[in-house]
């Protein structure tokens, strides 16, 4: 309340502040009526004085607020109170401004009141801030609760007043417990400090924060969320407090954890991966190089990544490279290449090399990615597979050749019941088998081959045959014989050796056979083993001839030199006879050529002999003793009888009459002779020579001289 | 009995080796009673009387076994001459066996070894 002493309104002084100062300022009397107004009031209505005093100013009032203001106006002067009272008022160019008006009652000392003084303050601007304020926090909070975000409000302690949709149903919130609901309670403890810190400074500072953090949502889950904060201030510049987004990271961070999984698994792979494996980019930068790689291109990790083929490789190489993976760009497959690259290990290594796009995830151009697997090895091998399988196409050609060509019989079984035997040429030969047949007695045809086996003299049941009993015990057989009895009757006897064959497991797989015919080499091996035992036999039987004939000369015989010539002449004979025997190959000697020989030492008596007879052989045996007889008769004819004189005469003959073969000796014109007094040698010879012929002997001793018969059966000892 | 006089045959196809075999025999005062050199002549000489029978293994290219084994059957005793070694002896007949060529010491002790234990068994 003003003092009205203190205020002269109609004082000059104070009409000229008045006038001077910036507010609209208005006067009225005890009665209510305006009695004053300032100058800026008539400048801004536009209208003189006269026509706004007493409750001229009313129409200026918007409609809307002038019942309400006069109302409130009348009621404060009626308790001559202050007041304050907010209205539109119409300005000069007819527009309405707020305006706050006051009023205060003037009230003298003495207590007398003279009425209101007032003024009127443009809130135009204020009033539609804080409309447009109002709007837009409505605006956000609508904004907040429907958007797809967990968003928050603080005041500028920190202290939580707007918690949207989202957030609530993070946290289980309701509209009942949300007044005493305590947000950091969820924070996980471990985060307490960090989260504390930050939004303290931020609230100090009226700054914002981003700070990450685990919140325990409302099922107990500890969820990753960041908060991305932001001071907010009124329009003019006060700190209102944070207004900040929370964003569930959780997934993301599971994702950003499994990828770094999944690209761990790839670099371990990759290490691991025995081939080349790289990625260049679009420029065709090394970006990734496993081990193998590396080793490789002879450049570490860090010398790779980032250099392009021609940083790494001559000009060659690189171009090859170059080439190969804009191919391996342009089809859509990729491509798969032979690459060649002179390795720190100075060999040039050959590679069979896949390349291909990878559509880059940044979208800055396609990647090429490349594997190669190192054939260096490879390729020599096949190289040397090449020279293997040339030179095992000739050794089987030759095999073939050999097969065909071996004059024994060859025989394999490739199963171990030996089902199925194939023959070579002479095996098939062998067995009268047609080329190619199956030989296996143990076949589907078995039963019908031409021969049977045996094995001293029994046949063999098919179990027992070799090649089956070889390859039923997995142990070779050598040097085995049998002989093959065919149906026709004939017999041939077979060497045979075998020797099993096994698969890589050591099972027995078939087997092989060689048989060799040794019908010839048995019989050949009989007629040698008779031969020498014929040999011996002769040698032996020589021996005791000879023996024979030394004591027989020594009982005949006195003194040293007879003896001699005498067991000489005997020993010629019976060598004579040998030689005889031999040329004949022991088979039997004819007579008359045994005559000759016999008699050869008389060849001076040549003209004195007659010698006649027919062809007949005689046996060795015989033949012996016959030419030892001869030989007594001549030397005793030469000594005593006919030929010792050249009268006489020796006339020797021999007549075969089919059943006996009578031989002659009778000598004639020599000196008388007279039977010998003691039986000599020559007659005891005779004698015995008969008996082993199985004949007879007569010796007579006519005066004109000896004659001798022998008489021995043809059919033994003689043939034609 | 003793050796001398006893009474022995001889088979064997060799006519010389008959000759000084019997020669042999005689000189120790053995009578040689029968000679043959063919089987058929023994199997007829192995029926007669004797003593001793000295057999060649082999005649003319044949076993001596039928002989031996009739003279063994006789109860005879045999000494058997063999040209090359051939030592088996017939089935059922125990003899001893001479080398040929054999020489008179070899023959004369088995000769009379022989007749002695023959004369201790009769």
């Amino acid at each position: 309340m003003l003092s009205s002493k203190l205020l002269e309104l109609d004082s000059p002084t104070f009409r000229r502040m008045a006038d001077a100062a910036p507010v609209l300022m208005w006067a009225s009397g005890p009665d209510k009526e305006c009695r004053w107004l300032n100058k800026r009031w008539t400048d801004f209505v536009g209208r003189s004085m006269a026509q706004e005093l007493g409750f001229g100013w009313a129409d200026n009032i918007h409609p809307e607020d002038l019942e309400k203001g006069i109302s409130q106006y009348k009621r404060s002067f009626d308790r001559r109170e202050e007041f304050s009272i907010e209205f539109r008022l119409r300005r000069h160019d007819g527009v309405y401004r707020w305006m706050l008006g006051t009023g205060v009652p003037l009230v003298s000392p003495e207590g007398s009141f003279s009425g209101y003084i007032g003024s009127c303050t443009d809130i135009t601007e204020q009033k539609l801030g804080q409309a447009a304020l109002r709007e837009s926090e409505d605006r956000f909070r609508l904004l907040s609760e429907r958007a797809p975000a967990m968003i928050w409000l603080s005041d500028d302690a920190g202290k939580c007043v707007h918690i949207n949709h989202r957030l609530r149903e993070f946290w289980g919130l309701v509209d009942d417990t949300l007044p005493d609901f305590d947000w950091s309670s969820t924070l996980h403890p471990d985060d307490a400090a960090h989260v504390g810190a930050a939004v303290e400074k931020a609230l100090t500072n009226k700054t914002g924060f981003t700070v990450q953090m685990r919140l325990r949502n409302h099922g107990g889950e500890y969820r990753i969320i960041r908060t991305d904060a932001q001071p907010h201030f009124s329009p003019s510049g006060d700190f209102l407090g944070l207004v900040g987004v929370n964003i569930d990271m959780t997934e993301e961070a599971r994702a950003n954890q499994a990828l770094r999984r999944s690209e761990e698994r790839f670099a371990r792979f990759m290490h691991h991966l025995p081939g080349l494996a790289w990625i260049k980019d679009g420029d065709g930068r090394y970006i990734f190089a496993n081990e193998a790689a590396t080793r490789a291109f002879g450049a570490s990790q860090g010398e790779l990544i980032g250099r392009t083929d021609d940083d790494l490789f001559p000009p060659e190489t690189a171009r090859q490279f170059r080439e190969n993976d804009a191919r391996a760009q342009r089809e859509p497959g990729g491509a798969r290449v032979i690459e060649t690259l002179l390795q720190p290990d100075g060999m040039l290594h050959q590679s069979i090399v896949s390349k291909f796009g990878i559509p880059d995830p940044d979208g800055s151009g396609t990647l090429t990615g490349g594997v190669a697997i190192d054939v260096t090895d490879h390729k020599a091998a096949e190289v040397r597979i090449a020279v293997l399988n040339e030179n095992l196409k000739n050794r089987l050609e030759e095999q073939d050749a050999l097969l065909a060509a071996l004059p024994v019989g060859v025989f394999i079984a490739r199963d171990p019941e030996c089902r199925e035997i194939i023959a070579n040429k002479a095996g098939a030969e062998l067995l009268s088998l047609p080329e190619g047949a199956n030989a296996s007695k143990s076949g589907p045809n078995g039963s019908a081959l031409p021969f049977k086996v045996h094995s001293g003299g029994k046949e063999l049941s098919t179990s027992e045959l070799p090649m089956q009993r070889c390859a039923r015990l997995g142990t070779p057989i050598h040097g085995e014989e049998v002989d093959v009895v065919f149906t026709d009757g004939r017999t041939v006897t077979l060497h045979e050796s075998v020797s099993p064959l096994f698969d890589v497991n050591g099972k027995v797989r078939g087997c092989v056979a060689v048989f060799v015919d040794i019908t010839e080499r048995k019989q050949s091996e009989r007629q040698k083993n008779l031969f020498i035992d014929e040999l011996n036999h002769r040698v032996k039987n020589t021996l005791a001839i000879v023996q024979s004939i030394a004591a027989q000369t020594l009982r005949q015989t006195d003194e040293p030199k007879a003896f001699r010539t005498a067991f000489t002449g005997r020993l010629d004979a019976l060598a004579r006879a040998h030689s005889l025997l031999t040329t004949a190959l022991w088979e039997g000697v004819d007579l008359a050529a045994l005559v000759e020989v016999a008699l050869s030492p008389f060849e001076n008596f040549k003209g004195q002999v007659t010698v006649h007879g027919s062809s007949i052989v005689i046996r060795p045996n015989g033949a012996v003793t016959l030419a030892l007889v001869l030989h007594e008769l001549a030397t005793n004819a030469a000594k005593y009888g006919a030929l010792s004189t050249t009268s006489g005469k020796v006339a020797i003959s021999w007549v075969d009459d089919g059943t006996s073969i009578t031989l002659r000796w009778s000598e004639v014109g020599g000196p008388r002779v007279d039977k010998p007094a003691r039986k000599g040698f020559g007659s005891r010879l005779i004698a015995a020579s008969a008996s082993q012929l199985g004949g007879t002997a007569e010796v007579a001793y006519a005066g004109d001289g000896v004659k001798a018969t022998l008489m021995f059966p043809s059919r033994e000892h003689a043939s034609a | 009995m003793g050796v001398r006089g006893a009474r022995l045959i001889l088979v064997e196809d060799e006519a010389l080796l008959a000759l000084d075999l019997q020669d042999m025999l005689e000189d120790m005062g053995c009578l040689v009673v029968g000679t043959a050199g063919r089987l058929e002549e023994a199997l007829v000489l192995a029926e007669t009387e004797f003593d001793l029978a000295l057999l060649d293994m082999n005649i003319g290219g044949a076993r001596i076994d039928p002989v031996a084994r009739r003279i063994a059957e006789r109860g005879i005793p045999i000494i058997f001459v063999t040209g090359y070694g051939q030592r088996t002896l017939p089935p059922g007949v125990t003899a001893p066996v001479l080398d040929k060529p054999c020489s008179q010491e070899a023959l004369w002790p088995l000769v009379g070894a022989v007749l002695e234990a023959r004369n201790a068994e009769q």
